[in-house]
């Protein structure tokens, strides 16, 4: 397949998070559509701008019957379903920009705000991050983000509010199915303010596994913390310092955990009673 | 001078970040993440080309107010080395001895915690993170966890 051409191309400049980055389509209904949802992603962080320098550019072409992505004038990716498609350049777009911030450090991990303190817990996708932060959420917590913590220079956790991605289990032979749902529509709340870690929690389910946790000293966690961290490569050294902040007055804990219905409510009881 | 006498840190392609108890090291190069404990981070800071292990030893005891041997510094300096935090490779002096048997010898008379070294390599960029790890054109089909099984984009990316 070619590179993007310029011809009869639709552009939407934009910065996020401090990220430049340009759109091109050879559709402008397709365009659009794209705007929404990039807005509903970024809400108020999204700025459309005028043209700028060196931005990093996205393109989005219609071609025949299937979508064509591109990053740097190159083809990416290409689906048929629209809905599939435009997901996934959303998160094409999460990714580049947690990698390029300019005064933020995004972090793989599922956020919840719990008295004034947040609960950050680190983890790569598939991870069940979003099952965990659903049943916190569920359960009083605040939500902050099931995706990313977005950390800024003094350590304190930003809400990154994207709709919570809730996957179906898997079954044999059948397509994880995803829902997105808003915090209220779960029975909880949104947060609309930074606030500082009060733990960090690395965990993963296992089945029959009993909470023997692990205290972990910061440096340990610094280290843990770095393989789920985007701009680490990109920009090291404001990793480390916010890295730093972050766990420098946070409880860090790591264990297996039981099934996240039952987990959420023993965590927050936890925490609550601080027994450990 | 020999450089396996006076061992010297590593000063470049590094970010070094100082923890209450520990200093975490980046190496650029390598893409390699190293938190060293206390007594690991005491000997690599003291580790200035022009001291011997028998002067660390002695540091230790003037600034740390610590008592260790040379097989004490000696293991750190073979895990300083192991991770390419000094300019130059070290072997270490274990007097025909392994590691282990080294590390149960201090186990059992150090007061302070034994030098250790922990490592992690980086992910290699933001979307590794983000990806289900799909290596190969076809494996979304297959893996469970995977967002799409029409597609995969044989980087690692469940595509659409």
């Amino acid at each position: 397949m070619p590179d993007q051409t310029q011809e009869n191309k639709n552009t939407f400049y934009f910065e996020a998070y401090g990220v430049r980055l340009r759109l091109d389509s050879n559709d402008s209904a397709l365009l659009d559509e794209v705007k929404v949802i990039l807005q509903q992603t970024f809400g108020g962080n999204l700025r459309i701008t005028e043209p700028v320098n060196d931005p990093i550019l996205f393109g989005i072409d219609r071609e025949g019957g299937e979508f064509v992505m591109y990053k740097d004038g190159k083809v990416f990716t290409n689906g048929a379903v629209k809905d599939v498609f435009l997901r996934f350049f959303d998160s094409m777009v999460r990714v580049t920009i947690a990698e390029h911030a300019v005064d933020r450090v995004f972090v793989h991990a599922g956020v919840v705000g719990w008295k004034g303190k947040a609960i950050v817990i680190p983890g790569n996708s598939f991870s069940g991050k979003t099952t965990l932060v659903y049943e916190l959420v569920r359960r009083g917590a605040e939500y902050f983000s099931d995706e990313y913590g977005v950390f800024d220079a003094d350590g304190l956790v930003h809400p990154f509010p994207r709709r919570l991605a809730v996957r179906s289990r898997p079954e044999e032979g059948k397509a994880i199915e995803t829902t997105y749902l808003t915090a209220e529509e779960i029975g909880g709340r949104s947060a609309s303010a930074p606030i500082p870690v009060g733990h960090v929690l690395f965990t993963e389910f296992r089945e029959d596994s009993v909470w023997e946790p692990d205290s972990l000293t910061a440096g340990q966690a610094v280290l843990e913390m770095v393989s789920h961290t985007a701009p680490i490569r990109y920009n090291t050294k404001l990793s480390l310092e916010i890295l730093k902040k972050v766990t420098s007055n946070a409880i860090i804990l790591r264990s297996c955990r039981s099934d996240a219905v039952v987990f959420s409510e023993f965590f927050l009881e936890f925490v609550d009673n601080k027994a450990f | 001078m020999n450089n396996s006498q006076f061992p010297s840190a590593r000063k470049t392609g590094l970010v070094v970040q100082d923890m209450p108890d520990e200093v975490l090291v980046y190496d650029l190069d390598s893409n390699k993440a190293h938190c060293l404990n206390k007594s690991a981070a005491f000997v690599w800071k003291s580790c200035d080309g022009t001291k011997t292990v028998p002067d660390i030893v002695n540091l230790f005891a003037s600034e740390a107010g610590e008592k260790v041997s040379e097989d004490f510094v000696w293991l750190a300096i073979d895990q300083l080395s192991e991770n390419s935090l000094l300019e130059a490779s070290i072997k270490a002096d274990f007097a025909g001895r392994s590691r282990r048997d080294v590390i149960k010898k201090i186990g059992m008379v150090s007061v302070i915690s034994i030098p250790i070294i922990a490592s992690l390599v980086a992910p290699k960029n933001a979307l590794a993170l983000a990806s289900c790890g799909c290596a190969v054109n076809g494996d979304c089909t297959i893996q469970t966890g995977c967002p799409s099984t029409v597609n995969c984009n044989g980087v690692g990316v469940c595509a659409p």
